[in-house]
């Protein structure tokens, strides 16, 4: 049974990626089980200075779903290099660099410093832009064209996946600026902007009054996505948003994804990202299936 | 830390709005300290998020720990019946410092609980002071009993004592080696101020709204004097008071 994924050239043992923000640098899941039980770990989103995040609380539940604000607290991108990255390059399992900025050249420089330096490099676009107003990077098509286009020529000895956000008018017509500009995959969806508020302290949850929703309840809205962006374009993706089981992955490969992210079912259940993978290959065995490739793109319409 | 399938074996109220739950866990239980933590699914499947809960007391095949009803996951635990079955990821967090010979356990309200769980370690010294809102919140006086003095007060005098736990430590002599204390933030200032310039280290035991509870996703952290963020669920939730900012 042949579960591997080959994504711009670098093999994946499995499809399932955990996504960024939700594994931290690997070393408290590593606790729980080994990490080449995965095909790929995206960071912690990584920024050039360290970042503190924003003030608590930076979580509210809502059904099946989570909104979070942590606001991006990472070490900056030179202690990842210093001294996570080393570690984690002994795991065992493929590294995609998540990397944030607040202007291009912040992209830019976080581009070459991260090229040659792991297997991929996931551009986070989801930040605002502070020099346009604090619109996300991530929003209209010329700006996701422009930056991608910015950054790959930076970055040219690493694979580029550009992670779009789901907060737009068109995520088709985002998809193929991201092509356009270079991205040599795409990853999709990033959180929903919502808002959790207290009945009784007529008060917002979160700190920072909005948070990005995850989890099992955006699944129908990220499939739709995920198979619209898959439609438009011929680099690969990978489909992500609310995956809690081995049959969500099928769902999410059969409408176009080569490879998943698994991030808001860590939070709920430790053992939840290393469980998927085994829970795909118990799908593919029921149901008779010897190859993942098989199901990649196989939606029947 | 590890994931567990754990079994109610027994619910029972033991204070107003406040719950006992006593856990049977599956498979081999790790050895856990005073003052760490577990986290608790609920058992409904829209509730996606494990809910972090002192550990108040242990046994070789148990966990037990208490909690007041306040929000929707406490809600449905307080209704778990005998036999329901749950995942539980334990033991969580740092828990107390040992080699303290002679320790004053400091509790207000549902702080109480995490302090329970000394009543197993063996040659120390304990104290207990306790404060509650009243009367009908006044719980766990057995069991503080069983390991050491104990002294309860409440806010308004309706058991006990007048008063807060902190004054109630202050007042009694008791000069330990170190304190130990769980509550709410305004007892935490409390103590941060009369601790301030003393020799007894005074270690409180955090609360923060949780996701992972592993110390991965970042939602729980608190703000340090000199270290910046800290994370609650693994960098604590067990910190010297004077290293926090209140």
């Amino acid at each position: 049974m042949q579960t591997s994924v080959s994504l711009c050239g670098v093999t994946l043992k499995n499809p399932i990626i955990t996504a960024s923000g939700t594994f931290g640098f690997g070393r408290e899941y590593a606790e729980f089980y080994p990490l080449d039980k995965l095909g790929g770990i995206s960071t912690k989103g990584l920024t050039l200075l360290p970042r503190e995040g924003n003030p608590t609380p930076r979580i509210a539940e809502t059904p099946s779903g989570i909104l979070n604000a942590v606001g991006l607290q990472n070490p900056g991108v030179e202690a990842f290099i210093c001294e996570d990255l080393p570690w984690l390059k002994q795991q065992g399992t493929v590294i995609f660099a998540n990397a944030a900025g607040a202007c291009e050249s912040d992209y830019e420089k976080m581009a070459e410093r991260l090229d040659g330096l792991v297997e991929f490099i996931e551009l986070n676009i989801s930040c605002p832009n502070v020099k346009a107003g604090g619109i996300a990077f991530g929003v209209y098509p010329e700006s996701i064209y422009n930056i991608t286009r910015l950054v790959k020529a930076k970055c040219p000895h690493t694979p580029l996946v550009v992670k779009l956000s789901p907060n737009v008018a068109n995520i088709a017509e985002n998809a193929r600026m991201a092509e356009k500009g270079g991205a040599d995959a795409i990853s999709l969806v990033n959180t929903f902007t919502g808002m959790a508020v207290d009945a009784r302290r007529r008060r917002p949850i979160l700190a920072n009054r909005t948070g990005g929703l995850s989890g099992p309840c955006i699944k129908p809205l990220a499939l739709r996505m995920v198979y619209d962006a898959a439609q438009a374009v011929d680099i690969p993706v990978i489909g992500m948003g609310g995956i809690m089981t081995g049959e969500d992955v099928v769902e999410f490969l059969l409408c176009g994804a080569t490879a998943v992210q698994v991030g808001t079912a860590n939070i709920s259940d430790p053992m939840a990202a290393a469980r998927i993978a085994d829970e795909l290959c118990a799908f593919m065995q029921e149901q008779g299936i010897s190859s993942v490739q098989e199901l990649i793109g196989a939606l029947k319409v | 830390m590890q994931q567990n399938n754990v079994t109610v074996v027994s619910n029972y109220a033991i204070a107003k709005n406040v719950v006992r739950l006593d856990l049977r866990v599956e498979g081999k239980l790790p050895s856990i300290t005073p003052g760490q933590f577990l986290t608790l699914s609920t058992g409904r499947g829209e509730q996606l998020l494990k809910r972090p809960f002192g550990i108040a007391a242990y046994g070789d095949q148990t966990v037990s720990v208490c909690f007041q009803i306040v929000g929707e996951g406490t809600k449905t635990l307080a209704k778990a019946p005998v036999g329901t079955q749950l995942e539980a990821v334990l033991p969580l967090g740092n828990g107390f410092p040992s080699g303290y010979r002679k320790v004053a356990l400091i509790g207000g309200g549902v702080g109480v609980f995490p302090l329970m769980s000394f009543a197993k370690t063996h040659g120390v010294e304990f104290r207990s002071f306790l404060g509650f809102r009243s009367k009908e919140y006044v719980c766990c006086e057995k069991e503080f009993q069983a390991f050491g003095a104990l002294s309860v007060c409440t806010d308004d005098g309706s058991y006990g004592a007048k008063g807060n736990a902190v004054d109630l430590f202050f007042e009694s002599g008791f000069k330990p080696d170190a304190i130990f204390a769980c509550g709410p933030l305004p007892m935490f200032r409390a103590l941060k101020a009369r601790c301030e310039g003393s020799d007894i280290p005074c270690y409180v035991s955090c609360e923060e709204r949780m996701g992972c509870g592993v110390g991965a996703c970042l939602v729980c952290t608190c703000d340090t004097l000199l270290g910046g963020k800290k994370r609650v669920c693994k960098d604590g939730p067990v910190f010297r008071v004077e290293e926090l900012v209140l």
